[in-house]
């Protein structure tokens, strides 16, 4: 518990220097979503509600966001954290993104996973690419191994070797306010599944005004496809707002 | 281009007709039997199929567990159960992928093992189980694949449980009964070992699936909140061993003849400690 009241604090202390500095980014959005689903371990429908802060400075991205669930199967709330610092560059003629993220997750109350990595991102009118590498840790945190102080042959964290992240997107734009993006990927905004699990992804958005977009995504998540024997794991809603604030 | 077209097709076709014998293609559409409705036929033949309890003389005991034996084939899976048979062990485990799917592969392994009154031993179901329609036979000549034994010394019980993760996933309905095997039997045992077929952890770049990482996150805080001693299991064919906290996750090579390192693993249990050790096959040539 106290690790998370620690992500807490950095969490609303990088919102509170966003606030104070907001004169020195170019551009300043939040991306708030709120997500029901249910899944194989849920025990029932979960939610979701994120708000993820974007503050822009020239080429250069960086955002904070937070995840609160409220599930069966986690009894944390405030359950993830992320910050990720993005830059563009042009590689011939190509504009290609770079994103460096790190994600943390309290996934009970003694054990966290904690995820860096890094993605690259390419996109064309109706297409988007992005593939990646990263690193997952799963851990006892601080106060479990405080509590348990575990003797010199057991170990507290597992690295597993360095996993493909990929998303291949599909793009329609119906009319200047309507947009509509199908994906198969093995990440989403606080999850990042292995290779061979991949989901489907589809959001449709809309324009509402030049600064507030509102979007909706369906997710479909499956167990078992490499293994040739598929069965549903979970589904999910969701529904959002992007707020370009300056 | 179109010679070139040509012999990748040709190589295309030959390399699916190939492996359509061993691998079920349809199973990234129509798998034909579901986690859950396989745990509910599970379930009913438990209510008339009581959990088995053994007992041992000794506070000292020892199980076997193999995996991926993959008959057809059947050179490995024999001498495996020439040693899995001796009279020190008090039963073995094949934790999954035991054969290819086909009924004449079941057929293989029910004219090869021991009769049950002398040598005991338990099954549970790999994805390779279940390919061309496996499951039907597997629950007609074996019956449930999730269950647990017990293992009773003079002093101590030791409980074992045995979990179908064939399709990638345990489904709702079997997780929920793990949940209440740990919360309702896990106190009445010293040592508590589960076996599934799908591997935990990613240790190496393979095309085999694991179970989704949300069904991580609940496993592993199960299996961390009730002291399991042990997770053994197959799937990946390449051994590893992933201590964390309390728990070991054992992943066994594979027992297939085209494997030149297969191995099982000697489960040695004494009145404080669980301990393993993997046997080669070729180092009992």
């Amino acid at each position: 518990m106290k690790d998370t009241s620690k992500t807490l604090k950095i969490f609303l202390l990088i919102l509170f220097f966003i606030n104070c500095h907001s004169n020195i980014f170019s551009q300043i959005s939040i991306n708030s979503y709120l997500e029901i689903g249910n899944n194989n371990v849920s025990e029932g429908v979960y939610s979701n509600f994120s708000s993820q802060f974007l503050a822009k400075f020239g080429s250069l991205t960086a955002s904070t966001s937070g995840l609160l669930t409220f599930t069966n199967a986690n009894p944390i709330i405030f359950s993830t954290y992320k910050l990720s610092v993005e830059n563009e560059f042009i590689i011939f003629n190509n504009p290609i993104s770079v994103d460096a993220f790190y994600l943390g997750k309290a996934f009970s109350k003694e054990l966290n996973e904690t995820n860096t990595g890094i993605l690259v991102d390419y996109l064309t009118n109706h297409f988007g690419f992005q593939i990646g590498l990263n690193a997952r840790i799963f851990s006892f945190n601080n106060e479990a191994k405080q509590k348990y102080n575990f003797p010199e042959p057991f170990n507290t964290t597992i690295w597993e070797p360095f996993n493909l992240m990929y998303k291949f997107t599909y793009y329609l734009q119906y009319n200047r306010k309507w947009n509509f993006e199908a994906s198969v990927t093995n990440f989403d905004t606080y999850i990042i599944e292995q290779e061979t699990n991949p989901m489907l992804l589809t959001k449709f958005s809309y324009k509402l005004q030049d600064k507030l977009l509102l979007y909706c995504d369906l997710g479909y998540l499956e167990a078992g496809l490499l293994n040739m024997r598929v069965n549903t794991f979970g589904l999910y809603l969701r529904g959002g707002v992007i707020w370009q604030i300056n | 281009m179109a010679n070139q077209l040509k012999y990748t097709l040709v190589l295309l076709v030959t390399f699916f007709y190939g492996c359509s014998f061993t691998l079920d293609f349809g199973g990234f559409f129509f798998p034909g039997d579901l986690v859950d409705s396989r745990f509910v036929q599970s379930d009913q033949w438990n209510q008339t199929n009581p959990f088995k309890n053994l007992i041992v003389s000794s506070e000292n005991y020892q199980l076997i567990v193999a995996a991926d034996s993959h008959i057809g084939p059947e050179v490995n899976f024999k001498k495996f159960l020439i040693q899995a048979s001796k009279p020190e062990n008090t039963a073995f485990v094949i934790v999954g992928d035991i054969v290819i799917g086909h009924k004449e592969d079941y057929l293989i392994l029910k004219n090869n093992l021991p009769d049950f009154n002398q040598v005991h031993y338990f099954l549970i179901a790999g994805n390779h189980d279940l390919y061309f329609d496996g499951w039907k036979t597997f629950f007609a000549d074996f019956g449930s694949s999730t269950y647990y034994f017990t293992v009773q010394t003079p002093t101590k019980n030791d409980i074992y449980i045995c979990l179908d993760s064939g399709s990638g996933t345990l489904g709702g309905k079997q997780l929920l009964w793990l949940k209440n095997v740990l919360s309702t039997k896990r106190d009445n045992y010293h040592n508590c070992v589960v076996f599934s077929h799908v591997n935990f952890f990613r240790n190496r770049h393979t095309g085999s699936t694991n179970l989704l990482v949300e069904e991580l996150y609940v496993l592993m805080d199960l299996f961390d909140r009730y002291k399991v001693n042990m997770v053994i299991s197959g799937h990946d064919h390449v051994r590893f061993v992933n201590n964390f906290g309390f728990t070991t996750y054992i992943t066994t090579d594979g027992l297939l003849d085209s494997n030149t390192n297969a191995s099982f693993l000697k489960l040695k249990v004494d009145s404080e400690n669980l301990n393993y050790e993997f046997v080669n096959l070729k180092s009992l040539n």
